[in-house]
């Protein structure tokens, strides 16, 4: 293996081949184009499972590991459908889970193939009240909890924690978790659509390129369609409906604005 | 209900973190393996649905996951090379860019782009692997599934080849 002649780079016949391979070896992809990428692959891979069955259906390995593992399954993305589904804003609060009209196994098994063109960056700038300006960086993928102010059990915590937020800088005040924010916009969708609308908000705010970018949509359209702001509604359906073409919750959504 | 949610959290970031910690050399070397700028998300992604896809071969295979990446590129990339030989339309986007820029130096990654097409897929892939990507012609040689002595010969002539193609595109005043 010492065999090996030194590499151009090291080494070139002349300045111009040491340059062009410089150049060649320096080409690496944007933070953009990365971002982009991470996005195209988990909507291929992980939002495409649901129907499962097929052998190499993409939907196998990473969701396998963490749905199965905890006893879930193709059941486990179902049943996360269903919860989303669940007793929409216009059913009376009351009214038992259960008896909800949705049948998350109707939700097409998303073939394993590739995930739509990408559509990104008109998503993100989707009609959202107190529009999201990127300020601060992009958070990272797991952010660190050890400047988080100190946690309340209380579920309006999460909207706490997005006002202050929201009236300090990001970038010193630690952003609310992805799933605080959407349980409690999720929670919030029965009795006070508004305030699940701006909770939607405050996670595309703080989680630009989030994990749940998808429930957050779909808990954002629920509650526009509470508001009676149909049109809204609509835009942001079809928005959702480029993005994530082969999405569990279309059915669910395509209900809704039925009415 | 939050566990389900939690779970599928935690698979995506999952996958985020593989892509996030790959896609570097994968969209690098997938470029320079001949993909378009246009279809180099595309194909990006197929490798990564692969990688996804057969993780449990790769955790218990003796090689790293980036030896066993870069296997996947070339023939994603070989693939797409085909099949924009199919399409010529499509392949011409390199020679085009490189007659519009006769009066302007050409750009850096066009040039490159165009030098190392002037390599056939074996010899580009020798080419890649080794000189931009850095790997030691053994594991080259392992990647592609060819003898070592092989490796070595195919790197000379498209060394021989980049070589001749800079001389031109310096004699007709890209760079």
């Amino acid at each position: 293996m010492t065999d090996d002649p030194k590499r151009w780079a090291e080494d070139a016949p002349n300045d111009d081949l040491a340059a062009l391979m410089r150049g060649m070896e320096a080409d690496l992809p944007t933070e953009a184009e990365v971002s982009s990428l991470v996005d195209a692959v988990e909507r291929a891979v992980v939002a495409g499972g649901g129907g499962g069955g097929t052998g190499g259906a993409p939907a196998g390995g990473l969701a396998r590991g963490a749905l199965v593992g905890a006893g879930l399954g193709a059941a486990g993305i179902a049943g996360l459908a269903a919860w989303l589904l669940l007793a929409p804003p216009h059913e009376p609060p009351s009214a038992p889970p259960s008896t909800a009209p949705t049948a998350p196994t109707e939700a097409p098994p998303a073939p394993p193939t590739r995930a739509a063109p990408m559509e990104a960056a008109p998503m993100e700038a989707a009609p959202m009240e107190a529009a999201p300006t990127e300020e601060g960086p992009r958070e990272p993928a797991d952010p660190p909890a050890r400047a988080a102010p100190a946690p309340s059990p209380n579920e309006r915590a999460p909207a706490q924690a997005a006002r202050r937020a929201r009236r300090s800088s990001p970038s010193i005040e630690e952003p609310p978790d992805e799933l605080s924010l959407l349980s409690a916009a999720r929670a919030a969708l029965d009795g006070d659509p508004g305030r699940a609308l701006s909770l939607a908000a405050d996670h595309a705010r703080f989680h630009p390129r989030g994990a749940l970018t998808e429930e957050r949509e779909v808990i954002a359209i629920d509650a526009l369609a509470a508001l009676g702001r149909t049109q809204a509604a609509r835009a942001r359906a079809d928005a959702f409906a480029r993005r994530w073409p082969r999405s569990a919750h279309r059915a669910h959504l395509r209900t809704l604005l039925e009415r | 209900m939050e566990e389900m949610l939690l779970a599928r959290t935690e698979a995506r970031l999952d996958v985020a973190a593989a892509v996030r910690e790959h896609a570097p050399y994968v969209l690098r070397s997938l470029r320079h393996l001949g993909v378009r700028t246009a279809d180099l998300e595309d194909v990006a992604q197929e490798v990564f649905v692969v990688l996804h896809r057969r993780r449990a071969d790769w955790a218990e295979a003796r090689g790293s996951v980036r030896a066993w990446l870069y296997g996947i590129c070339v023939r994603k990339a070989q693939h797409h090379r085909r099949t924009l030989a199919r399409r010529p339309e499509l392949a011409v986007e390199v020679e085009r860019g490189a007659s519009d820029a006769t009066e302007a130096r050409l750009d850096a990654r066009l040039l490159a782009g165009w030098v190392l097409d002037q390599l056939d897929d074996d010899k580009r892939a020798v080419f890649v692997l080794f000189e931009i990507e850095g790997l030691r012609m053994k594991e080259v040689v392992e990647i592609l599934g060819c003898p070592l002595k092989t490796g070595y010969s195919r790197l000379e002539a498209a060394r021989r080849t980049v070589a001749a193609a800079h001389a031109t595109a310096r004699a007709r005043g890209w760079l």
